[in-house]
């Protein structure tokens, strides 16, 4: 038996919507990360955070989406790919899963952004506040 | 270093006389000890010529001297028309002296009589122990360009009148011309302008096959540029004002602005630290792999689910397959730890004395099975995950004391500077207020700006690039510009950090030596304290307590020599021990205030040479106070020859003695 990463799927997606476009490359600079795919999957963590810790996730469908990485780029695929098949059980169609997580996330860290990054002067203070937003709750500017 | 003697020939109103020639001695051997030598005459007997000969010995005419031709004396025309002659010749002898050694430094040109114009000017020949010497190297090491020179060689009459007339403008240039920033912002702009070039070229390549694509990516490289220099500017004017808010509560008389003007420290301090927080954070593997961390009871459950499942046939299979090759080859059997773990024993391992380096941990990771490979890519990054954990905690931990920390400090400052009723930390706080909102209003600005240049026009220019279609040749010819505009650009990059850095050198070290000048010239030092010049090119003259006098409490003469220790503190700069040349050091000096600046400057020099006018500035009174550093004093003739021309010399005097005015030699 063979194993092959999101069943050889080619590419992973990501959102198309010009808003929303805009604050993924937004995002990706004011969080420091050197590549997209890395904002990628650190919302698909805070969706799977979410529904882990507090039961509750209503997962959002990427309906609108464009190619952003080959598979082949993407290392932490297996990861990903093992937490939706050992975890979450998906047997069949787990990219699509994945790329669900993506977007609920997305939409957690733009509700972050929109509330907080106004105050916020650094990379450091970002990942803090959104840490706490996360797995407190609240962020505390002050 | 010092100029001893100076023998001119036909230059200016020295005229070469048959018998007689011209030399000015300027340095005594046998008085040593006094460094001052003083050419005395009044105005238009061939002091400031003495300055130019100089000059134009060490440095040649044609970049000093547009008109060459006034260079010759007008007498020895007139004599060479007499006598038919076709040519004069010119020239300037200087003898100096460094660390004991004599060199002979020699220039001379020629005048046609016929076409009013140089025939040739020679090169500098530089004589040493009767050696001839390379003119350019000794020039290039002992003294600064001529710009520079003018620093050592000038008119201080001339230099207050500019300084009072328009004291920042005056102060700008200055800077300007000692920092490079003139010669480094020719060097900018010739690189852009080769910048601009080579865009053409690419441009020109282009319109040969798609001019209209070609013409639109032309204006957009433009509109690029355009937004760069914008960029430029809002960078430079948020470092102005930083500055100037910096300077804010640098001293004040009143406790209660130096206890704000602490708090204000306080936090400048504490956003340091975040930002050196932020950088380690940055350097770190944390921001990459910050979604590991999230994943961490995922990851944790995941394994436990894994631990659970039972195990497939084939994996099973796998396994026993694994472990008994093992033990067939290298090991004797299995050993289970107090963890449970599983160990195969290598074979001739002693097992009782409890040393478990020979014991090899038992891996499934050559089976292909899923569980075995989910078990084994968890493991990896379950401690990946705990080394990130502590790692970010610590970090965190740091962050968010010193934030707490700071939003203290930052909201206690709000309540003061709200409230206070004091009206010099009132003002303060409200500038510093504002300075704090323009800079973050440029800094805002400038990130939208870079964006637009990085998402939209940059993009745009790639696209319509995409759409050009060019052959081979023209595209290796075009990849060759670029590698050509990549350099430039490094070259244009350097040139623009080092004249930012170089002024900020330069700055402090003339506040620094230029204070100190002043110090030891004032009287009142406890008021004349420092002198400042900021970014901006404001001349501040601050007391003891560090607060900036205003204008209306600078008198004149104060003023006077605090402008000439900023002039003298920009020659000592240069480091180099060259003569002063100064024409009418004394003449617009306050009396006293002239004394001290003389002997402060003279106590610092190897050599003044000082050109002053009898009656105004040469007199019993001057004399006597300078007396104790008079080396030599030249009486400087003029007189008429042959009717209607006029023509100077020199008569050396009596160092001791003052020179009377000898109208009849006039």
């Amino acid at each position: 038996m063979t194993y092959e990463p999101f069943e050889g799927e080619k590419s992973v997606r990501t959102v198309r919507l010009k808003k929303d476009e805009k604050f993924f490359k937004k995002a990706v600079k004011k969080l420091g990360f050197k590549k997209e795919i890395d904002l990628v999957t650190f919302c698909a963590a805070i969706a799977l955070y979410k529904e882990y810790k507090y039961k509750t996730l209503e997962k959002k469908l990427l309906t609108s989406a464009k190619k952003l990485v080959g598979i082949e780029s993407f290392d932490k695929k297996d990861l990903y790919d093992l937490v939706i098949l050992e975890h979450l059980g998906f047997k069949e169609n787990r990219l699509k899963e994945f790329e669900k997580y993506f977007y609920t996330g997305f939409n957690i860290l733009k509700e972050w952004f929109e509330e907080n990054d106004a105050d916020a002067n650094s990379e450091i203070e970002r990942f803090c506040g959104i840490w706490d937003f996360i797995t407190i709750g609240n962020y505390k500017n002050d | 270093m010092r100029f001893i003697k100076l023998k001119l020939k036909n230059f200016k109103p020295y005229y070469d006389r048959p018998g007689e020639p011209q030399e000015i001695v300027l340095f005594d051997a046998e008085r040593k000890d006094k460094n001052i030598s003083l050419n005395i005459g009044p105005t238009g007997n061939g002091k400031t010529s003495i300055s130019e000969a100089i000059l134009w010995c060490l440095y040649g005419g044609d970049s000093y001297y547009p008109n060459w031709e006034e260079l010759v004396n007008t007498l020895s025309i007139e004599v060479a028309k007499q006598k038919k002659e076709n040519e004069v010749n010119i020239s300037v002898e200087l003898v100096l002296e460094m660390k004991g050694e004599h060199y002979r430094l020699i220039r001379s040109g020629s005048y046609n009589i016929k076409t009013g114009q140089k025939v040739e000017e020679s090169e500098l020949s530089v004589i040493h122990n009767g050696v001839p010497e390379d003119p350019t190297g000794f020039i290039g090491n002992h003294f600064p360009t001529l710009t520079l020179m003018k620093y050592f060689v000038f008119d201080a009459d001339d230099i207050l009148k500019k300084f009072e007339e328009n004291q920042e403008g005056t102060i700008r240039d200055h800077i300007n011309k000692f920092a490079g920033v003139e010669i480094l912002d020719e060097l900018i702009n010739s690189l852009e302008k080769v910048m601009g070039l080579y865009n053409g070229d690419i441009h020109d390549i282009e319109s040969q096959i798609h001019g209209d694509i070609a013409d639109k990516i032309k204006e957009k490289e433009k509109d690029k540029e355009v937004k760069k220099e914008a960029i430029r500017k809002l960078k430079e004017d948020g470092q102005k004002l930083e500055k100037e808010k910096k300077n804010l509560f640098e001293v004040s008389p009143s406790p209660e602005v130096k206890k704000f003007s602490e708090l204000v420290n306080k936090r400048d301090n504490l956003e340091k630290k975040i930002v050196e927080l932020n950088k380690r954070f940055i350097e770190s593997d944390i921001i990459s792999n910050m979604d590991l961390l999230l994943l961490d009871c995922v990851v944790d459950d995941t394994m436990k689910k894994l631990n659970q499942k039972q195990t497939t046939k084939e994996e099973f299979e796998i396994s026993t397959t694994v472990i008994k090759s093992s033990l067939e080859k290298d090991y004797s059997g299995l050993f289970f730890d107090e963890k449970e773990n599983t160990h195969l024993i290598k074979k001739g391992a002693r097992i009782w004395n409890e040393d478990l380096d020979d014991i090899e941990k038992l891996s499934l990771e050559s089976g292909e099975g899923i569980k075995s490979l989910s078990i084994n890519i968890f493991g990896n990054y379950k401690k990946q995950i705990d080394e990130l954990n502590k790692d970010f905690k610590n970090d965190k931990k740091d962050f968010d004391g010193t934030m707490k920390e700071l939003m203290k400090v930052r909201n206690e400052i709000k309540k003061i500077g709200d409230t206070t009723k004091n009206k010099e930390l009132k003002d303060k706080y409200e500038k510093f207020r504002k300075f704090e909102k323009q800079i973050v209003e440029k800094k805002n600005l400038q990130e939208e700006i870079e964006e637009e240049i990085k998402e939209e026009i940059e993009k745009e220019i790639k696209e319509l690039r995409d759409q050009l279609e060019r052959d081979e040749g023209q595209e290796k010819e075009i990849e060759q510009i670029e590698e050509k505009k990549k350099a430039t650009q490094i070259l244009l990059d350097i040139s623009k950090k080092t004249r930012e850095e170089f002024l900020d050198d330069l700055l402090s070290y003339v506040n620094k030596t230029a204070s100190e000048f002043l110090r030891s010239t004032v009287k009142d030092t406890h008021r004349f304290h420092s002198i400042e010049i900021d970014s901006n090119y404001k001349f501040k003259v601050k007391q003891k307590n560090g607060k900036a006098l205003e204008e209306r409490q600078i008198n004149r003469g104060n003023l006077q020599i605090s402008m000439m220790s900023f002039f003298f503190a920009l020659s000592k700069f240069l480091g180099k021990q060259i003569p002063y040349i100064i024409d009418d050091p004394l003449l617009r000096l306050d009396p006293g205030h002239d004394k001290r600046l003389i002997e402060q400057l003279s106590k610092t020099s190897d050599q003044l040479i000082f050109h002053m006018i009898p009656g105004k500035e040469y007199t019993t009174d001057s004399f006597n106070w300078l007396k104790p550093y008079i080396n030599i004093q030249n009486w400087l003739y003029r007189e008429k020859y042959i009717g209607i021309e006029l023509i100077s010399y020199a008569e050396c005097k009596d160092a001791e003695k003052i020179v009377e005015y000898d109208i009849n030699k006039f």
